[in-house]
């Protein structure tokens, strides 16, 4: 009986117990390993070289300028398009909820650009922004913009990767909000209405109030998605101006200068920023998960 | 009359919705039936002048495309078969069994899902290059699988804590093993969480492009979204046609499989903290 009795406590720790080492074989060990090779002097180019330098790539990584502006465009990245895939994906949750002919249609098509691979969008953004005549300069006629450079200036530049990211994601933000709509019971709503509440009122001290912790998810979600932006910038742009984020300097710096020492330094810059952004949300993500 | 308003609104929102969701696919498609010389005309033309279906031939004959196909349908089914077989027993024992620091190993669980892919890149190619799996599906496939391990265990884990342990242990008491039990109770009752974290890991793999261009280097292992990336520029030029091609097909499947979990896509993407 003890002897089975132990297995039994033995029991959920010999199941977990693969999934835990696949885990810290493929991302904790190289995230340790990652740590060791910022302190270290390793060109890519010269087969052999490797040398302790200490802090010696930190400083350059923070001295850096590019560095800089990748950090300084990946917030740029993450406030606005959180913002607003957050308000136009509540609006477009709003309408979805609403009944109309043919809502399970277009609720179904709603999912649409994220089936896409974010490479297919960045593609498709180039040809429908390129230089010279592309389709939106056309749709944009009427506007009287003038002939814009999307690809070749900083802020179209920067409007093109945003709106291909917006276009893509808005979805997700949609489809959990309209969920979360769902949700609430119609009684909410009728005996706020007996109570002579006003639209706005209903909206802002029923809806909004109910929605929170899905609202939060949301958020959560899609800034950690948002700050590893890569897919686009690499394929409109190859990171050219200065379009570049962190997830992309990175990838820089190691792949193409080809400096492993030096990107190590700057990905444990990059992780440090991105744990201390999910310590702050993760006290209250912990709460939202566990209901 | 109030209610008219309504009406039109709500037609004219989903109108927006509509147009704004689809005129990039619509503009795929048209691309995809011009003819090399019509696709920079201006103004712009809405429908090919000339339609052809050269390009969707040529995209899979003149070009390897079906190979990168096979690569990546072979990525993302083995990386889901290697997550299910991980992340079902961890979610099983997180969602049974009361032990010291559950929560704890769940959080440290989740928490591999919010480490950024950029910030273990280097190393991860120097171990597989160390390893000598660069260009292999195998080893794509496995670091997939690790980054979707997370996801996979908290939607399994959410989808289990809603099935009463008590079917089980009935089934037990008729003189079944637990092993019976689990087989033949709980995980058909827990399929559609098993269905819906396979989907989504294999749209993520199916998808996925920083691994992918980085460890692939040739017809051997590159999957779709590399292949794509590199219609641009090259000896070939700008191909439009075959990108838009390419797209298309590329998409569909991905579509298709998000459709059939629409009802649990929120609960799944959220991990299982939205129902």
């Amino acid at each position: 009986m003890n002897r089975k009795r132990k297995q039994l406590l033995r029991t959920p720790y010999m199941l977990m117990l693969p999934t835990i080492l696949f885990l810290f074989f493929w991302l904790f060990f190289p995230f340790l390993h990652n740590i060791y090779l910022s302190f270290y002097w390793y060109p890519f180019y010269k087969i052999g070289v490797i040398k302790y330098i200490g802090l010696k790539n930190y400083e350059t990584v923070i001295t850096d300028p590019t560095f800089l502006r990748s950090l300084y465009n990946t917030g740029i990245y993450l406030a606005v398009s959180l913002i607003i895939e957050f308000v136009i994906g509540l609006g477009v949750a709003q309408v979805l909820l609403c009944e109309f002919k043919g809502r399970g249609i277009i609720r179904a098509l709603s999912i649409l650009p994220m089936a896409c691979a974010p490479s297919a969008v960045g593609l498709m953004w180039k040809l429908m922004f390129f230089k010279g005549g592309s389709v939106i300069d056309y749709l944009l006629t009427p506007l009287g913009l003038g002939e814009i450079n999307w690809l070749g200036e900083q802020i179209p530049a920067m409007i093109v990767i945003l709106s291909s990211n917006i276009w893509q994601w808005m979805p997700f933000s949609a489809i959990i909000l309209l969920a979360g709509l769902l949700a609430i019971p119609v009684e909410l709503y009728e005996a706020a209405r007996i109570d002579g509440a006003s639209t706005r009122q209903i909206f802002t001290k029923i809806t909004l109030q109910v929605l929170r912790p899905v609202i939060i998810i949301v958020l959560i979600l899609r800034s950690l998605e948002l700050l590893k932006i890569f897919d686009p910038i690499y394929i409109i742009f190859e990171g050219g101006l200065f379009t570049e984020s962190l997830s992309f300097y990175i990838y820089k710096t190691g792949f193409r200068v080809l400096e492993l020492g030096f990107a190590a330094a700057a990905s444990v810059i990059f992780w440090l920023l991105a744990w201390i952004a999910a310590n702050i949300v993760m006290l209250k993500v912990r709460d939202y998960f566990m209901r | 009359m109030r209610l008219n308003v309504k009406r039109i609104l709500i037609y004219v929102s989903v109108t927006i919705i509509i147009v704004w969701t689809l005129f990039p696919i619509y503009w795929m498609i048209n691309v995809s039936f011009k003819r090399r010389v019509d696709v920079y005309t201006w103004p712009p033309s809405f429908v090919p002048p000339n339609p052809t279906i050269e390009y969707w031939i040529k995209t899979f004959t003149a070009r390897p495309t079906l190979t990168y196909y096979r690569n990546t349908i072979i990525t993302s089914l083995l990386s889901t078969i290697i997550l299910l077989a991980l992340s079902i027993p961890a979610a099983y024992a997180l969602a049974r069994f009361t032990f010291r620091r559950r929560e704890d190993i769940a959080f440290l669980i989740l928490s591999f899902r919010f480490l950024p892919a950029a910030s273990v890149v280097i190393s991860i190619y120097i171990f597989i290059n160390m390893m000598g799996l660069l260009d292999s599906l195998v080893a794509l496939a496995m670091i997939y699988a690790a980054m979707n391990i997370p996801i996979a265990v908290w939607i399994l884990r959410s989808y289990l804590m809603e099935i009463p342990p008590e079917l089980e242990e009935s089934y037990m008491i008729d003189g079944h093993t637990r092993w019976e039990a689990i087989w033949r109770i709980t995980l058909p009752l827990a399929k559609p969480g098993i269905i819906v974290s396979s989907i989504l890991s294999l749209c993520f793999s199916w998808n996925e492009f920083l691994f992918a261009v980085l460890l692939t280097s040739s017809v051997n292992a590159k999957t779709l979204p590399v292949a794509l990336s590199e219609y641009v520029g090259g000896e070939w030029g700008y191909c439009w046609n075959e990108i838009a091609v390419l797209s298309l097909t590329s998409m569909l499947p991905v579509l298709l499989f998000l459709i059939l979990i629409q009802k649990h896509l929120a609960r799944g993407l959220t991990m299982g903290a939205v129902r």
